[in-house]
Parts: structure tokens; C-alpha cells; sequence
């Protein structure tokens, strides 16, 4: 995994979208809460849009059944993770948010529970 | 600490604070025979699907978890290749990942805001079992 750095044009206040799959989404007692699991990749590089440059028409095109959540980039800053910009054919606003260079796993699960529990669902997933 | 000599019987605690129940296993398997079935790129983030030694150990920690009584997990997907089970009863939460190498990270948080974290060892029924009797608890 290359060295990332993070990108401090990308404001602290800044949005941050993911999409949700169905099985991200659990009920909880005051209505339905994100899994940590929607804010782990094996690849230690979580994709998100950054919502300033797209829509949430365009994040959510060719994937009617997943939900969207939103972070703001201050929030896995926080814990040292960089954000940066990815843009790739089709989707300018693509982005990703990388785990600190040598992270042992075991502080890769405290992190995506706490990036989790401060995201919103913006969108609840549909179930088939 | 004295190193236990190969002719000692080792005896690992291994009983159930609740009783297996067959239904739940049942469920289990068929959540993981539905996760192994995601295509590649079923995050719309390019992720591959379940990796093979992760449905081999996922197939593994079921039937420990089953034999250790564990209540029905949600079971989510992981971008990468992995698989994520967890558990919450009032404030206490138990996540168990298997890596895209199949390494189980474990997560236990008996208190809103305190968390213990680690890797399982590879041979991890015994471990299992410890984590599913603090839960169950």
C-alpha cells in the first residue's frame, strides 16, 4: 500500500458519503445503527465520495439497493487516518480515507466503531 | 511458571454457558452460503468477494461458536474479502473479523467507550469459547 498523505485541502468540516450495503445496517434500540464492518476494507483504504463534488443521485447510480452514510473527514482525521482525493474515470469525487501507515489490526477494529458510531445514515438500504 | 510436560493432560474449559442450539447453526450456515455468494465488486467499491480460506474459517468458528452457544450473530461483509460477526445485548458488544487471510480479529467492549482488542491465535477454539462466555454472561 503506497504512503498516503493526507490531503489538507480537504477541510475538517468536509462530508464524506459511503455507500451502505443491506447487511451494514442493524436495528438498535433508538431506531437502526451503522456496523463498524461499513468502515473496514481488507485493503486498509475505505473509498467515499467527497459530497461537495457529486450528488447523492450520482454516489447511489447502478446501486438502488445500498443505503449512504455520511462522516465528516475530521472525524477518522482524528485518529490519524489521511484522507485523500482518488479521483477515477466516472466518479471525480471518489476519495479515500487510509489507516496509518503500520497500523496493527487490532486498533483497525477500535477505529471503523468509532468512525461508525459518529456517521449518519443519510439513506437506509433496501433489502431484496 | 513450570512448563507442562507432554505426558500431562492439558484440559481446556469447554463448557457452554448456554446450550448449542441446533436452529441458530442452521441460520449461521446459511448466512455464510449467502455472503460466499457475492460477486466481485458487490460493494460498488471494487471489493472481491468472501476469500476462500475466509469461508474456511468461517466455517470452522460457526461450529465453535455453535458448540460454545453463541446466541445468532449479525453477519456483515467486508470490503476486501472478509466477513465481520457481532453480537450487543444492552452495552455489551462483542465483534469477531476474519481477515482476507483468515486471522479473526476480535473486539469486545464491556462498557460503552472501553474496548479490548486483539488477533486470535490460530488455533482460537478455546478462545472462542472464553469471548461466547463473556457474552453470554
Amino acid at each position: 500500500m503506497p504512503i498516503r498523505i493526507d490531503d489538507l485541502s480537504i477541510a475538517d468540516d468536509d462530508l464524506l458519503w459511503r455507500r451502505l450495503h443491506p447487511d451494514w445496517v442493524l436495528p438498535a434500540d433508538d431506531g437502526f445503527r451503522i456496523s463498524s464492518a461499513a468502515f473496514k476494507d481488507g485493503r486498509r483504504e475505505v473509498s467515499v465520495d467527497l459530497a461537495a463534488l457529486t450528488t447523492q443521485e450520482k454516489t447511489l447510480a447502478g446501486f438502488p439497493d445500498q443505503g449512504l452514510a455520511e462522516i465528516k473527514a475530521g472525524v477518522p482525521r482524528s485518529l490519524s487516518h489521511a484522507i485523500v482525493r482518488d479521483p477515477i474515470e466516472d466518479n471525480p469525487a471518489h476519495a479515500l480515507i487510509c489507516e496509518p501507515p503500520g497500523q496493527p489490526n487490532r486498533k483497525r477494529e477500535r477505529d471503523a466503531k468509532e468512525i461508525a458510531r459518529q456517521a449518519s445514515i443519510l439513506k437506509m438500504p433496501q433489502r431484496k | 511458571m513450570s512448563t507442562p510436560r507432554y505426558d500431562q493432560a492439558i484440559v481446556i474449559e469447554t463448557d457452554p454457558v448456554v446450550e448449542p442450539d441446533p436452529l441458530v447453526l442452521s441460520r449461521m450456515l446459511d448466512k455464510l452460503a449467502e455472503l460466499s455468494e457475492l460477486p466481485e465488486n458487490w460493494d460498488g467499491y471494487g471489493s472481491p468477494g468472501i476469500q476462500p480460506v475466509v469461508k474456511e474459517t468461517a466455517s470452522d468458528l460457526i461450529e465453535t461458536l455453535h458448540k460454545a452457544g453463541a446466541p445468532m450473530p449479525h453477519f456483515a461483509p467486508v470490503s476486501g474479502g472478509g466477513i465481520q460477526l457481532e453480537w450487543r445485548k444492552k452495552n455489551r458488544e462483542l465483534e469477531l473479523e476474519i481477515l482476507p487471510n483468515g486471522e479473526i480479529a476480535f473486539l469486545k467492549a464491556p462498557e460503552p467507550g472501553e474496548m479490548e482488542e486483539g488477533i486470535l491465535p490460530l488455533s482460537f477454539h478455546a478462545d472462542v469459547f472464553e469471548l461466547v462466555k463473556w457474552f453470554n454472561a
